[in-house]
């Protein structure tokens, strides 16, 4: 078993994430020079809630593994509720557990550190790996919300996950 | 009745500080804020535009009823999503369709202008009218968002009602045949 655990960025892991991205064929990923700036102050930020954002690194057996989010943006979310993200950057990684222990780890920091109620993730209806560490860790389905993300291929429906605090008291 | 979408002007501080933190119009809305401040007030009604959050004025024959509110905050939102909020002020009038024009009017706007691709509305389950409206324009109700924000003292959930581009043009064909 993998030894994961979660620590704030550094000025040093920019490459790692930009090259992350710069891989990915998702609409999102922007090569500018803008979107770099924005990455170096998102890490500059990394590890306290700023700008709607908590952004820690995935470390698996010393190596920096992945990023995760919670996402809280102004106007956004109410109080006490954060949208997870999270990305493991090699596709062969994927699927090893790390994302689940990952998981688990940023969900518990977020009720006990960040007073968190409720915490949310959306993933692609057909993202069974996703899906399956939603459940393992107990966030239960709430909906399909229709036509939510755009990708190459047109709108793709989503689905939406919660987990309760009390829900997640239970199972821890 | 004619209802219309503006965005708010100076003059409007009367009637925004009358009721913006009005628990009438507050209590149920996912998105409650500390109370304001008479200087965020005057920053509404100058319209200082803030990127993620939009407020309209909804008039009725010159007078202001309510609020309508657009908000896409990122990655929240992903690019051509839009929620839609809706609030009537004064009891008094409600349940005479303003809200209703004021959500159609808003959610056409976001389709034929910003290019939406989908456009959400979340309300508390309990709030029949509201879902009642939402549903008479095309919206579906996709799920239960639990516990999702403070409701006298507790946590209450919230509805997640959606329309896709493709819905609102098919909801629009029905609507032009029938006149």
């Amino acid at each position: 078993m993998r030894n994961v655990s979660l620590r704030p960025l550094l000025p040093g892991d920019l490459e790692a994430l930009w090259g992350a991205r710069m891989r990915s064929d998702e609409p999102w990923a922007d090569p500018s020079e803008a979107a770099r700036r924005k990455l170096r102050d998102r890490i500059a930020n990394s590890g306290r809630v700023s700008h709607g954002e908590l952004l820690l690194g995935i470390v698996s057996d010393g190596r920096l593994a992945g990023e995760i989010q919670a996402r809280q943006p102004e106007m956004g979310l109410p109080p006490g509720v954060f949208e997870i993200g999270i990305e493991i950057f090699d596709p062969e990684e994927r699927g090893s557990g790390i994302g689940r222990r990952a998981l688990g780890l940023f969900l518990a920091h977020l009720f006990d550190e960040e007073h968190a109620h409720r915490v949310q993730l959306t993933t692609d209806v057909d993202n069974a790996a996703m899906r399956r560490v939603a459940e393992h860790l107990g966030f239960e389905l709430e909906g399909t919300l229709h036509g939510f993300m755009p990708t190459k291929n047109g709108p793709r429906d989503y689905v939406m996950y919660g987990i309760t605090r009390g829900a997640w008291e239970a199972v821890r | 009745m004619t209802v219309t979408l503006r965005r708010y002007r100076p003059e409007d501080y009367g009637i925004v500080r009358r009721w913006i933190d009005d628990p009438l119009i507050t209590g149920g809305f996912p998105t409650a804020a500390p109370l304001h401040a008479d200087e965020e007030v005057r920053a509404i009604v100058r319209d200082d535009r803030s990127p993620n959050h939009e407020r309209f004025a909804v008039v009725v024959d010159g007078r202001i009823v309510g609020e309508a509110q657009v908000r896409h905050s990122p990655p929240v939102f992903p690019t051509g999503v839009f929620g839609l909020g809706i609030a009537i002020f004064d009891p008094a009038d409600r349940g005479n369709g303003y809200g209703r024009e004021a959500q159609r009017t808003l959610t056409d706007q976001l389709f034929i202008e910003r290019a939406a691709r989908r456009v959400q509305a979340e309300t508390d389950p309990k709030n029949v009218a509201e879902r009642r409206v939402l549903e008479a324009i095309g919206f579906t109700a996709e799920g239960v968002l639990r516990r999702y924000f403070e409701a006298e003292g507790d946590l209450g959930d919230l509805v997640m009602y959606a329309m896709t581009r493709y819905e609102w043009e098919e909801a629009r064909k029905a609507w032009n045949s029938t006149g």
